[in-house]
C-alpha cells in the first residue's frame, strides 16, 4: 500500500458557531464555515473543482444548494459519527490522484431543530430492528464500557469526572466553543445519572455546527500560503457492525477500529512511538470514558493506563501530550458529520500557531480521531507542519 | 411507537422467538443474531442451527435514564449464555442498578412493546435468585 504522506496540503479552514443555533439553518452554517475557509485560503468559490460533504441526516444534506456550487462533482459521505474525517479522507485521496487541484471538504449537521432527546436516542429506539437492540443507546453502550473498565482496572468517579473538567478548562479558552466555562469535579459528580455510571456532564452535548477545509496538492500549496499544513497519514477502519453487543469476542475496552486506523496512519506518517512523536491530539470524547479508552486504543499508553493519563495531567493543555486543546466534543457538542472536520480546523490552527491562550507548545504533528457508532468505524488523520 | 414489521417478525421467528443462533461447522463459533458469513472465519452458509442456552452471566450492564419508555431506569445487559453465544437484552424483575458483572441470570420471554397492533415478544433477563422466590 502507498502512503498519502506529504502529497496533500490543507490551505484553508473554517468553522461555524457550534451550539444551540436556533437562529441558523443547516445551510447558514455551511455558508459560514465554507466562506471562512475560502477567505483563509484566499480563493474564489469558482476555484473549487470537487467537494465532499460529511453528514448523517439523510433528508437535508446538500452542499450544492446553500453554496450555489453547481456543475462540479459533489459526494456525500455517511460513516456514522466518523463521517467528517471520512469525507476529509475521500477528498484527500481524490486530490492526491491528481484529478482535482483544489477541493472542498465540509462536515455539517443540524441536531437542534428537534429537542435533544428526540434525536439520536429516540430515533434508534423507534426506528431500529423491532426486537434486537431495543433499549440500546450510545450513552448506554459506553456506560457498559465504563462498568467493565471499573471492574477490571478500577476507575474512581473523580478520575472520570476529571476528563470533563479538563475539556471544559480548554473550552473556556476557545471563543468558538459552545461551553465556554470551567466546571469542577463535584459539579460533574452531582449531575443527573443518564446511563449508569455516566452522568449528564460526562456527555458531549447535542449541538449544531459545520466546519470546512480546502485542500490541494503539496506542489500547489505555496501558491496560496506559506504556512500550509500537510497530510501525513489517513487511517480508516470498519471493524464491527451495529450488533457489537452480540459479539462474544468484544471486551468493552478495545476498539479494534481505532487500533487499526491508528496503526495505518502511524505507518504512513513514519511514526514509531506515538506517545513521544505526536504533539497533540483531538480525539472523539463523546463520553468521558471514551476519551480514556481512546488514549489506550491509540497507543498513547497501555491497557488500563488511560486513567493515569488524566490523573497525572499528561493530557492537559500544559501536559506532555495535550488532548482536545479545543475543548473537544465535550465543549463543542457533536453535530455528527461536522466533528471530524472541526478537528481538522483545530489541528490546522494549532500547527499554524494561531490558537492564542489554548495554543499547545511545539506543535509539529497533530492527530485527529473520529469514532463512529459503537466503535464501528474510526478515522485517524495525522497532519503536520512542513 | 417503535417500528415493527410483520415480514421481519415472520422471517426471523426461529431466531427471535425460539432464540436459535448458528454454529459454524468450520471453526465452531456460536453466533447470534444469525448471519450467512461466520464472524470468526468468514466461511459462508456453513452453519448448524443451535438453540441458545436460557441461562448465562452478565458481561456488562447499564441502567438507562434516556429511553422513551415509561418505566425508567431501563436496565440493559450483555449476557454470555451458558453453552456459547452472547445476547443483549433488557433487564427485568429487579433493580437494574443493583446487578453486577458476572452475575448469573436467566432469560425470560416477555412482551417488549406493542405497535401496529402486534405484540412484539422477545427475551429479557433477570437474576436467577429472583426466580426462586
Amino acid at each position: 500500500m502507498n502512503s498519502i504522506r506529504d502529497k496533500v496540503a490543507v490551505i484553508g479552514v473554517g468553522c461555524s458557531r457550534f451550539g444551540e443555533n436556533f437562529d441558523l439553518s443547516y445551510e447558514d452554517m455551511i455558508v459560514d464555515a465554507t466562506y471562512e475557509a475560502y477567505k483563509d485560503a484566499g480563493i474564489d468559490p469558482k476555484d473549487i473543482q470537487a467537494a465532499w460533504l460529511g453528514t448523517v441526516n439523510p433528508e437535508i444534506g446538500s452542499l450544492a444548494d446553500p453554496l450555489r456550487l453547481f456543475d462540479i462533482p459533489i459526494t456525500r459521505v455517511e460513516n456514522y459519527c466518523a463521517s467528517g474525517l471520512d469525507a476529509f479522507r475521500n477528498g484527500c485521496l481524490a486530490v492526491a490522484s491528481g484529478m482535482y487541484d483544489i477541493a472542498l471538504v465540509v462536515g455539517a449537521e443540524k441536531m437542534r431543530d428537534s429537542p435533544p432527546n428526540d434525536t439520536l436516542v429516540a430515533s434508534v429506539y423507534h426506528h431500529s430492528h423491532p426486537l434486537l437492540n431495543k433499549g440500546m443507546s450510545y450513552i448506554g453502550f459506553f456506560g457498559m464500557c465504563a462498568n467493565v473498565y471499573r471492574e477490571k482496572y478500577g476507575l474512581s468517579e473523580e478520575t472520570l469526572a476529571r476528563v470533563a473538567v479538563k475539556s471544559h478548562h480548554n473550552g473556556a479558552l476557545n471563543p468558538r466553543a459552545f461551553f465556554q466555562r470551567e466546571i469542577d469535579v463535584k459539579t460533574v459528580m452531582d449531575s443527573p445519572m443518564m446511563a449508569h455510571p455516566l452522568r449528564l456532564l460526562h456527555c458531549a452535548p447535542v449541538t449544531d455546527g459545520a466546519a470546512a477545509a480546502i485542500i490541494t496538492r503539496k506542489e500547489l500549496a505555496k501558491n496560496f500560503r506559506n504556512d500550509y499544513v500537510l497530510v501525513k497519514g489517513l487511517g480508516m477502519s470498519v471493524s464491527t457492525g451495529f450488533n457489537i453487543n452480540f459479539n462474544p469476542n468484544y471486551d468493552f475496552l478495545t476498539f479494534r477500529s481505532t487500533q487499526i486506523a491508528a496503526k495505518s496512519a502511524y505507518e504512513q506518517a513514519g511514526i514509531k512511538d506515538p506517545r513521544k512523536e505526536i504533539s497533540f491530539a483531538e480525539v472523539h470524547d463523546c463520553f468521558s470514558i471514551t476519551e480514556i479508552l481512546n488514549y489506550e486504543n491509540l497507543g498513547f499508553c497501555g491497557p488500563g493506563e488511560g486513567k493515569r493519563f488524566i490523573d497525572e495531567g499528561v493530557a492537559s493543555l500544559e501536559g506532555d501530550l495535550p488532548v482536545n486543546p479545543s475543548g473537544g466534543l465535550k465543549s463543542f457538542g457533536h453535530p455528527i458529520g461536522a466533528s471530524g472536520v472541526r478537528m481538522i480546523y483545530e489541528i490546522t490552527k494549532q500547527l499554524q500557531g494561531k490558537c492564542g491562550p489554548r495554543q499547545v507548545k511545539n506543535a509539529k504533528l497533530g492527530l485527529a480521531h473520529n469514532l463512529g457508532g459503537t466503535g464501528i468505524a474510526v478515522g485517524v488523520t495525522i497532519l503536520g507542519n512542513q | 411507537m417503535p417500528f415493527t414489521s410483520l415480514p421481519i417478525l415472520w422471517r426471523e421467528q426461529k431466531q427471535d422467538l425460539a432464540l436459535y443462533g448458528v454454529k459454524c461447522r468450520k471453526c465452531g463459533a456460536i453466533q447470534y443474531p444469525r448471519r450467512r458469513v461466520c464472524l470468526d472465519c468468514q466461511s459462508k452458509d456453513d452453519f448448524d442451527d443451535v438453540r441458545l442456552g436460557r441461562r448465562g452471566k452478565i458481561a456488562s450492564f447499564t441502567a438507562e435514564y434516556t429511553m422513551p419508555t415509561p418505566d425508567l431506569p431501563l436496565g440493559m445487559a450483555v449476557v454470555d449464555l451458558d453453552g456459547g453465544g452472547r445476547v443483549f437484552v433488557q433487564v427485568t424483575d429487579c433493580d437494574p442498578e443493583a446487578v453486577k458483572i458476572g452475575q448469573a441470570v436467566e432469560l425470560v420471554f416477555r412482551v417488549l412493546h406493542e405497535s401496529k397492533g402486534l405484540y412484539n415478544y422477545f427475551w429479557k433477563c433477570r437474576p436467577v435468585e429472583e426466580a426462586v422466590k
